[in-house]
C-alpha cells in the first residue's frame, strides 16, 4: 500500500476493484464502513455483488477480466470532463499525453460492451471520483489474478495519478495482500529476482554487499519463479524443492499439472505445521511451529513490521521455522547461528535500506512502517509524499485484453475462484477449527437463477463443474449475486480444491496465475 | 450471592491495601484480576502477585467469563473397553477470587446462575466453579462511554448481588459487604478492613449519585422491547443485519451469552473427549440441521433474535434482562452496529440510524 | 443419565437392527437402565468419537423395556449410526422434552398425518393409543412419502390395514411398477378423505414443507388450530435446554417442545 489502513477510514472516496474487503481483509473493511458512515463515496467494481458491493453507492459488476476496459473507460471520462488534476500531473508525473492516446480509445460505450456494466454506471462513477478531493484505491487478487495482471496494476496506478491520489493521506494505490505476511516474505527477498528490500540480484554492488555479509558466492541471475519451478520440474530439470509453509496442491492452478511436477522431483521436502495435500508428496516433512509458537515479525499490508512473541510452546518435535532454516544451513556449513530472531532482524536492518531503522525493541506495541532507514526514523505512513521512488510518476497505458480463456460453445460459462470469510486459503487452520468447518464444510458453486434453470439445477441439489483441466461435483447455491454468464466457487476445501479446475495461465511479468477467470460448462449432478 | 437488603456492616480499606489484599487471598485461593498488557489491553488473569492487578480501567476487555463457563471444558472422558467404554466427568471447583469485576459482569453472573445454574439440569460443572468463587466487584465512577449499566439497573454500582463491593472513595475503598461469602473473606482478612465511619458511607452513597449525574439515557427499554415485540423495527434491523459480517464479535465478548457447542474429539485410538465450547448463533451453522434446513438462514432473522433474546425472551425464561449495557458488543463491531443507536431508534425518540 | 454429570449417557445394547428403506434404518436398544417415558419424548442418542443427537423415540413404553429410533442416514453422526450391529453399543441420554399430551384427546377422534421419516414419533403414540384403543373415537392414519421404497414400517402397516378399528391409507409421490395405491402427497389424502374432521385432533410429522401444507389442507378442513398437534426438529446439542441450538422464538425445542400446536407456534410467531 502506498499509504496505511487508517487512510482509507478518513477517505472522502474509496475505490475498491477485485476487492471484498469485509470477508478477506474484515479489518479493512472496517475501515470503509467506517469511511462509509462519515459519508465517503464507494464505488465497487467487482463481479459479484458482495456485501461491499450492497453498501456502495455505485456497484460496477462488470465481468472477470475487463478492468482495464472499465479503468481506461474512467480515466476518459474524467479527463474529457476536465475533472483530473492538472496541477498534480505537471509537477509529479510524466507520459500523461501518451497514456490520453491510449484512453481517448475507450469511451464509456466501448468499454461497456466489454464490461457489461452501463455506459451510464462507468459515466457516474467516473463523476463521483472526478468530484471527489482524493480517491483512496483498494484492490485485491480480482487485479492481480490475471493474465493481464501488472497491465491491471498500472491502469489502476494510472488512474490513481489522473485524480492526483497518490503521495497524500486519506487516498492512495492500495493491494490488499492476501496473507498477513506476505508483504514481509517479499521484503525479505523470498522472490526470484531481489535480495530483501528489492535489491537487484543483477545489481553488482547489491550482490557484492550479501556476498561480504554471508561469506558465499551468489548468484548473478534471476531464478524461477513457482510457476516456472512446476514447469520446469515436470520436464526434468528442477531435481529438488524446499517447500515452506506452502500448500501448493491446494493453491496453485491445475492441480493435475503441480502433481506432475511434484512427483518427477527427486527430492522434496515440506516444511509445515500440519500434514498438508503438498505433504503428503513429500520425502521429508519438518514439523513447524505455528504463529503462536515463534518470536519474530510479521510485515502486514500497510508495510508495518510487528513483533509476534510466542505465546505457547510447540509441541512434539516442531519447531520454529527460523530454527529449523538455521539447522539446514548449519548442516550445509553455513555460518548460521543466532540466538534470537531480534538478531536476524539486526542483520536483515545492516543489510535493507527500507527496514535500516527497524529493530525489535523498537517495535513496540504499533511497530514501524518502512521505509524507515534508520534507527531514529519514525517510519513511513504514506509513500512517494515528495516525490516517487523513480522521480516523476510515469504513466504507463494499457490496453484491454481478453483473457487467456473465454467462453466457447463446449464451455459457455465464465468461472472465477476466490474467498470467503469462514475459510482461510487452503483450510489448512480453519477447516481443523470445528465450529468454522461447521459454517461452510463443503465446497459449493455459485449460479445465476437464469442458468440455473437453463441448465436443470436445483436450488438444493449439486452440479457438476467441469474446465479443459478438471471437473468436480459440488453443492450448487443458485444466487443473484451473479450475473448470467458467470459462476463463482471457492478455493478452501482440499477434498474439492477449485484448482484442478483453474488454468495454469500467468502473467508474463508478475508470474501471477489467472485464477480470476476460465471458461466452465456446468451441469446437474 | 447476597440478599437484597442485608443489615451487612460496611467497612473500609485503604488504597494501599487492595493489592495487598488480593496477595494475601493467594495462599488460600487462585486469585483473577484485571492485569495490563504490554498491549495496553486489561484482561483478567490469574495473578501470582497483588501487584500485577490493575484497578486503573473502564473494563477489561472481555468479562471474567471463562473462569466460570470456560471457552473449552472436558465434559467427559472416554475410554473403549471391548465394546463397551469407560467414562468419567471431571468436574473440579478449584477456590477462586475474582477481584476487580464491574457492577454489569457482575450482573451477568446472576444471568449465568438462572441459565446454567438452575432449571431442570443445573449444570454441575458450573456450580462446582460458581460455589467456589467469591467475587470482590468495583463500582464505576462514572458510566462510561456507550455503556448503559444505568437504564438497566446493572451499574454503574450494585444495591445488592454482590460479595464485597467496593467503591473508591477518599483514601481507599468503601466495602460493603453482601453475602456469607463476603462475610467469610472480610473475618479471615480482616487485617485490610476496619468499620467504616459514617462521613465514609455518605462518601459512598455521594460516589453512586456522582457517577450517574452525567448519564444521559437514550432509549426507554420498555419502549424497545414493545418495538422488537410488536415486529415494528424492520428498517434498524434491516440496517443492522446489512453491516453485520456474522463475524459472531458481539457475541463473543458478551458477558451474558452461555450457549455452547458440545463434540467429541479422540484423542487416541480408543480414547478421547467430549468438550464444550463457547458458540454464537451469530452463525448460521449454529441453527443448521443434518440434512440441510435452517430455520435462522436468513440474516435479518438471527439478528433480530439476539436482539429478542437479549432484550425480551431472557426476560420471559429466566426473569432477567439479557444485557447489563457493558457495551462491549459496540467495541467489538466490525459493521459498526452500535447497539446504544439502535435501541434509541427503536424506543427513544431518536431517528438515527445505527451504526 | 448419571447422577454426577447429566451429559453421561447411560449405556444401551443395540440388539437389532432393521432395514426399513434404503437410507433409514430402525435401532432397537436395550439401556442398561430402563426408564420411563411418554410418546412424542426424545433422547439424546451418543456415541464416542462421534458426538451426539436428538431422536424421538419411535416405540412406547407399553411396548417393553427396548425402545426404538428410526435413523435415516444425512450425515456425519447418523453415518455412523448405520454403520452399527447387533451387540454394539451406544449411549442414551433423556427421556428429554414434553412429549405429546393425548388426555385431552380421550374420547375424541384422532387423525394421524405423517411424510417419510416423521412417522417415527407419531408411531410411539399410535402403540401407545392402540394400547388402549376404547379410550378413544375414530382414528385414521394417513401416510406417504416419496416412493414406495420410501415408505418405512411397511409390515407394521399392513398389519394395520387389516384393522377395523382404523382407518389407514398410504400414498406416494411417485409410483413404481407395482403400486397399486394413492399416488400423490399426502395433503391430498386430507382433502379427499371422507372424515368430517371438525373437533377432530390431528398429530402431524414430517418435513417442514409438509408440515406447513398439511396444516393448511387441515385448517380448510375445519380442525381448530389448537388441535393440530406436531413435533418439530431442530439441531440440538445438549437436551438439557442450556446451548441455546434449539430455539423457536423464545422458546426452546428440547424443554418446551418438540411437540406444539398449530396455534402455540403462531402465538411464537414460529415456524416448523
Amino acid at each position: 500500500m502506498t499509504n496505511s489502513i487508517d487512510d482509507i477510514a478518513a477517505a472522502p472516496c474509496i475505490f475498491a476493484i477485485g476487492c471484498n474487503a469485509p470477508e478477506a481483509h474484515p479489518l479493512i473493511g472496517w475501515r470503509v464502513r467506517t469511511a462509509k458512515d462519515r459519508g465517503a463515496v464507494l464505488i465497487v467494481a467487482d463481479p459479484r455483488c458482495t456485501q461491499l458491493a450492497e453498501w456502495a453507492d455505485l456497484h460496477l459488476q462488470l465481468y472477470p477480466g475487463t478492468d482495464i476496459a472499465l479503468l481506461n473507460a474512467l480515466m476518459h471520462v474524467i479527463i474529457s470532463e476536465g475533472m483530473h488534476r492538472p496541477d498534480f500531473i505537471e509537477q509529479r508525473t510524466e507520459g500523461f499525453d501518451q497514456m490520453w492516446q491510449v484512453v481517448s480509445n475507450y469511451p464509456p460505450d466501448k468499454a461497456a460492451a466489454i464490461t457489461g456494466v452501463p455506459e451510464q454506471q462507468i459515466i457516474e462513477a467516473a463523476r463521483m471520483m472526478g468530484r471527489a478531493d482524493r480517491v483512496c484505491t483498494i484492490y485485491t487478487l480480482g487485479i492481480t489474478e490475471h493474465t493481464v495482471g501488472t497491465h491491471n496494476v498500472m491502469a489502476v496506478a494510472d488512474l490513481a495519478m489522473t485524480l492526483g491520489s497518490v503521495g497524500k493521506p486519506a487516498a492512495g494505490v492500495n493491494p490488499l495482500r492476501g496473507q498477513n505476511n506476505v508483504q514481509g516474505s517479499c521484503d525479505m527477498g523470498a522472490l526470484p529476482n531481489v535480495f530483501s528490500g528489492y535489491q537487484s540480484v543483477t545489481d553488482a554492488a547489491v550482490r557484492a554487499k550479501f556476498e561480504k555479509a554471508w561469506g558465499a558466492a551468489l548468484p548473478g541471475e534471476v531464478g524461477l519463479t513457482l510457476p516456472d519451478m512446476l514447469i520446469e520440474a515436470r520436464q526434468g530439470n528442477l531435481k529438488a524443492m524446499y517447500i515452506v509453509g506452502e500448500d501448493i496442491m491446494m493453491s496453485d492452478p491445475n492441480t493435475k499439472h503441480v502433481r506432475q511436477a511434484l512427483e518427477s522431483l527427486d527430492f522434496l521436502v515440506c516444511q509445515e505445521i500440519f500434514l498438508s495435500s503438498t505433504c503428503e508428496l513429500a520425502d521429508v516433512v519438518f514439523p513447524a511451529g505455528s504463529f503462536a509458537e515463534k518470536d519474530g515479525t510479521f510485515t502486514n499490508t500497510e508495510r508495518r513490521v510487528q513483533l509476534v512473541r510466542r505465546a505457547i510452546s510447540s509441541p512434539g518435535q516442531a519447531r520454529p521455522d527460523w530454527q529449523i532454516i538455521c539447522a539446514l544451513g548449519q548442516a550445509l556449513g553455513m555460518r548460521m547461528s543466532y540466538s534470537h530472531p531480534s538478531e536476524i532482524m539486526d542483520e536483515v536492518a545492516s543489510l535493507t535500506p527500507i527496514y535500516g531503522g527497524i529493530r525489535h525493541n523498537r517495535l513496540g506495541t504499533d511497530g514501524l512502517q518502512w521505509p524507515c532507514p534508520d534507527e531514529s526514523h519514525p517510519g513511513t505512513p504514506v509513500l512517494h509524499r515528495e516525490k516517487f521512488t523513480r522521480g516523476l510518476g510515469k504513466f504507463a497505458p494499457v490496453e484491454h485484453e481478453p483473457p487467456a480463456e473465454t467462453p466457447d460453445d463446449e464451455y459457455p460459462l465464465m468461472l472465477s475462484t476466490g474467498r470467503m470469510l469462514f475459510h482461510y486459503n487452503a483450510g489448512t487452520m480453519t477447516r481443523r477449527t470445528p465450529i468454522l468447518q461447521r459454517e461452510f464444510p463443503r465446497n459449493f458453486v455459485q449460479i445465476n437463477p437464469a442458468d440455473a434453470e437453463r441448465l436443470g439445477v436445483r436450488r438444493t441439489g449439486k452440479a457438476r463443474v467441469t474446465t479443459r483441466r478438471g471437473s468436480l461435483v459440488v453443492d450448487a447455491q443458485v444466487t443473484d449475486r451473479l450475473k448470467e454468464g458467470v459462476i463463482w466457487m471457492p478455493f478452501h476445501f482440499v477434498e474439492s480444491p477449485a484448482n484442478v479446475l483453474t488454468n495454469d495461465v500467468f502473467c508474463p511479468i508478475a508470474r501471477t496465475a489467472e485464477y480470476k477467470v476460465c471458461a466452465a460448462k456446468v451441469e446437474p449432478a | 450471592m447476597g440478599n437484597a437488603k442485608t443489615n451487612m456492616p460496611e467497612y473500609f480499606l485503604k488504597a494501599d491495601d487492595l493489592q495487598a489484599l488480593l496477595s494475601a487471598l493467594m495462599a488460600s485461593a487462585r486469585v483473577i484480576a484485571p492485569v495490563r498488557s504490554d498491549w495496553e489491553e486489561v484482561l483478567f488473569e490469574p495473578i501470582v502477585n497483588g501487584e500485577q492487578a490493575t484497578f486503573e480501567y473502564e473494563n477489561a476487555v472481555v468479562s471474567p467469563k471463562d473462569f466460570l463457563l470456560p471457552q473449552t471444558e472436558v465434559l467427559a472422558r472416554y475410554r473403549r473397553v471391548g465394546k463397551s467404554y469407560q467414562v468419567e466427568a471431571p468436574i473440579e471447583a478449584p477456590p477462586q477470587v475474582i477481584a476487580g469485576i464491574r457492577s454489569c459482569d457482575l450482573s451477568a453472573v446472576q444471568i449465568w446462575d438462572e441459565a446454567i445454574g438452575s432449571g431442570e439440569y443445573p449444570d454441575p460443572y458450573y456450580l462446582a466453579r460458581r460455589r467456589g468463587t467469591t467475587f470482590i466487584s468495583i463500582a464505576c465512577p462514572t458510566v462510561f462511554e456507550n455503556h448503559f449499566c444505568a437504564v438497566l439497573d446493572t451499574g454503574p454500582t450494585l444495591q445488592s448481588g454482590f460479595d464485597l463491593h467496593l467503591t473508591a472513595i477518599e483514601g481507599g475503598y468503601a466495602a460493603q459487604v453482601g453475602s456469607d461469602a463476603g462475610l467469610r473473606l472480610v473475618t479471615e482478612q480482616c487485617r485490610f478492613f476496619r468499620p467504616s465511619a459514617p462521613s465514609e458511607l455518605q462518601q459512598r452513597e455521594q460516589a453512586a449519585r456522582d457517577a450517574v449525574a452525567q448519564f444521559a439515557a437514550r432509549f426507554d427499554i420498555a419502549a424497545v422491547q414493545r418495538a422488537l415485540s410488536s415486529g415494528a423495527d424492520l428498517d434498524a434491523i434491516g440496517d443492522a443485519a446489512s453491516r453485520c459480517q456474522d463475524c459472531g464479535g458481539c457475541l463473543f465478548v458478551c458477558p451474558t451469552c452461555t450457549c455452547f457447542d458440545v463434540r467429541d474429539y479422540p484423542t487416541g485410538e480408543n480414547t478421547g473427549e467430549r468438550l464444550r465450547t463457547w458458540d454464537t448463533c451469530a452463525y448460521a451453522g449454529f441453527t443448521r440441521m443434518a440434512g440441510g434446513a435452517n430455520p435462522s438462514a436468513s440474516r435479518d432473522v438471527r439478528v433480530r433474535r439476539r436482539l429478542m433474546h437479549k432484550l425480551v425472551y431472557r426476560l420471559e425464561s429466566e426473569g432477567l434482562l439479557g444485557c447489563v449495557g457493558c457495551g462491549r458488543c459496540i467495541a467489538a463491531c466490525l459493521g459498526n452496529i452500535s447497539l446504544v443507536d439502535l435501541l434509541a431508534r427503536l424506543g427513544g425518540q431518536e431517528k438515527s440510524r445505527v451504526g | 443419565m448419571s447422577d454426577s454429570s447429566p451429559y453421561l449417557p447411560t449405556p444401551a445394547a443395540l440388539s437389532a437392527v432393521r432395514d426399513e428403506t434404503p437410507d433409514i434404518k430402525t435401532f432397537r436398544v436395550q439401556p442398561e437402565q430402563v426408564f420411563d417415558y411418554r410418546p412424542g419424548q426424545f433422547v439424546m442418542l451418543s456415541l464416542w468419537g462421534f458426538g451426539e443427537a436428538p431422536f424421538s423415540i419411535a416405540s412406547s413404553r407399553s411396548d417393553g423395556d427396548t425402545m426404538d429410533f428410526s435413523i435415516k442416514r444425512v450425515g456425519g453422526f447418523t453415518e455412523q449410526m448405520h454403520l452399527l450391529q447387533p451387540g454394539d453399543e451406544v449411549g442414551v441420554r433423556g427421556p428429554f422434552g414434553n412429549g405429546f399430551d393425548v388426555e385431552p384427546a380421550r374420547g375424541a377422534n384422532l387423525v394421524f398425518v405423517a411424510g417419510g421419516i416423521g412417522l417415527a414419533p407419531l408411531r410411539a403414540l399410535i402403540h401407545e393409543v392402540l394400547s388402549r384403543r376404547q379410550d378413544f373415537g375414530q382414528i385414521v392414519l394417513l401416510y406417504g412419502a416419496r416412493t414406495p421404497a420410501d415408505l418405512v414400517y411397511r409390515d407394521e402397516l399392513d398389519r394395520l390395514r387389516s384393522r377395523s378399528d382404523l382407518r389407514v391409507q398410504l400414498t406416494v409421490d411417485l409410483g413404481d411398477g407395482k403400486w397399486t395405491g394413492h399416488v400423490g402427497v399426502v395433503p391430498e389424502l386430507i382433502k379427499k378423505a371422507p372424515e368430517d374432521f371438525t373437533r377432530w385432533t390431528a398429530f402431524v410429522c414430517g418435513p417442514p414443507i409438509m408440515i406447513r401444507f398439511t396444516v393448511q389442507a387441515l385448517l380448510a378442513r375445519g380442525l381448530e388450530p389448537g388441535r393440530i398437534v406436531t413435533t418439530l426438529e431442530r439441531q440440538m446439542q445438549c437436551g438439557l435446554g442450556k446451548c441455546g441450538h434449539c430455539y423457536i422464538g423464545g422458546k426452546l425445542v428440547c424443554a418446551d417442545g418438540p411437540v406444539f400446536t398449530w396455534q402455540q407456534l403462531q402465538e411464537m410467531g414460529a415456524e416448523p
